[in-house]
């Protein structure tokens, strides 16, 4: 059986070609981002909560491209049902991982008290 | 006629099944749609991969702070290093893609070459990793010295055991296309394999970033 076109057959590539394009756009612009970010950190280019938000914006960008250059998801009616499962699977990871940092700094920010702060805090609340 | 066509519906699944072959079109696409199916399977596990990975990121966000008196991320880490190690795991993720496009080519040589070089950096990478690991127990920063210690060694650890699962299974791979060459089942194996490590890079650049980098803002 001839096997020449099995990757688009089931839809893991779009049928148009381009491949070899995709990969090495996706390659250079990783490589590209990467550098990027390592550089700004580096030199300390921008202010300490810029820079946070600069190299997390940076990292989701480079995972776009790789799913889109890397992957080839995006294209074709297979690629929509693995999209729609990365979609839902985003949303709980953002539930999951958000949720933590906030709660658990709350958490911390309440803790955050000297012993003899916490030992008056703790006179003032009857059932503790 | 629609038991008839019923019957030939099953017949093409157990066909299928035992993997004999038939020159039928109907066939033929149950064919495809198996080998989206298995695609689609996959792409579920690794969507389970990507919670177990999000539980850790969590998990070292919020203990990224608890050094318990022991070094910071900034005291332990050497970003140049890491900076190689993120550019020999992105070239192994290239060159995978280049061997995909090989099998596509139907070249068997170059289908080898290709794993065999993905393999190499992947071993490196693995290498690298796995010799910062020794350097931190050895200068007593361990996993047990602090709650940043600990989380950090099961996140960046994980991805390590998922990159050195991946060149066992491109050793098998190795061994599938020396014996039965490009057919259907190695086309299918090559590509969940190299979804796989395509996966494994996307996730190193969130351990890059948010460990790494974010140590020395």
């Amino acid at each position: 059986m001839n096997t020449k076109n099995y990757f688009e057959e089931i839809g893991a590539w779009p049928r148009r070609g381009g491949i070899l394009r995709a990969y090495t756009i996706g390659f250079i612009l990783s490589i590209l981002l990467t550098l990027t970010a390592y550089g700004i950190v580096v030199n300390h280019i921008l202010p300490t909560s810029f820079l946070i938000a600069a190299i997390l914006a940076l990292a989701c960008v480079q995972a776009f491209v790789q799913i889109v250059y890397f992957l080839h998801l995006g294209h074709g009616k297979a690629s929509k049902e693995r999209l729609f499962a990365l979609g839902a699977f985003t949303f709980i990871v953002l539930i999951l991982v958000v949720g933590s940092i906030w709660v658990m700094s709350h958490l911390n920010e309440r803790m955050m008290m000297s012993p003899a702060d916490m030992e008056q805090y703790m006179q003032r609340q009857p059932g503790i | 006629m629609q038991k008839k066509s019923d019957y030939s519906f099953v017949a093409c699944i157990l066909d299928n099944y035992m993997n004999t072959q038939t020159h039928n079109s109907e066939h033929e696409q149950v064919e495809v749609h198996t080998g989206s199916t298995t695609l689609f399977g996959f792409w579920v596990y690794l969507m389970t991969d990507f919670v177990l990975f999000a539980s850790l990121f969590a998990t070292f966000a919020v203990l990224r702070g608890n050094t318990f008196g022991g070094p910071g991320g900034h005291d332990i880490f050497d970003l140049h290093f890491v900076l190689i190690e993120t550019i020999i795991l992105l070239t192994s993720s290239f060159v995978c893609g280049m061997t995909l496009l090989a099998a596509r080519r139907g070249s068997v040589p170059r289908v080898l070459m290709g794993l065999v070089t993905t393999g190499l950096l992947g071993a490196t990478f693995v290498f690298l990793e796995v010799s910062e690991f020794v350097k931190l127990v050895a200068s007593g920063n361990g996993f047990d010295r602090s709650g940043f210690l600990s989380s950090y060694f099961t996140l960046v650890g994980t991805h390590g055991l998922h990159v050195a699962l991946g060149l066992v299974w491109l050793i098998v791979l190795i061994g599938a296309v020396l014996s039965r060459g490009l057919s259907e089942s190695t086309m299918r194996k090559l590509l969940l394999w190299s979804i796989f490590w395509h996966f494994l890079d996307i996730i190193w650049i969130f351990i890059f970033t948010i460990v790494y980098l974010l140590a020395f803002t």
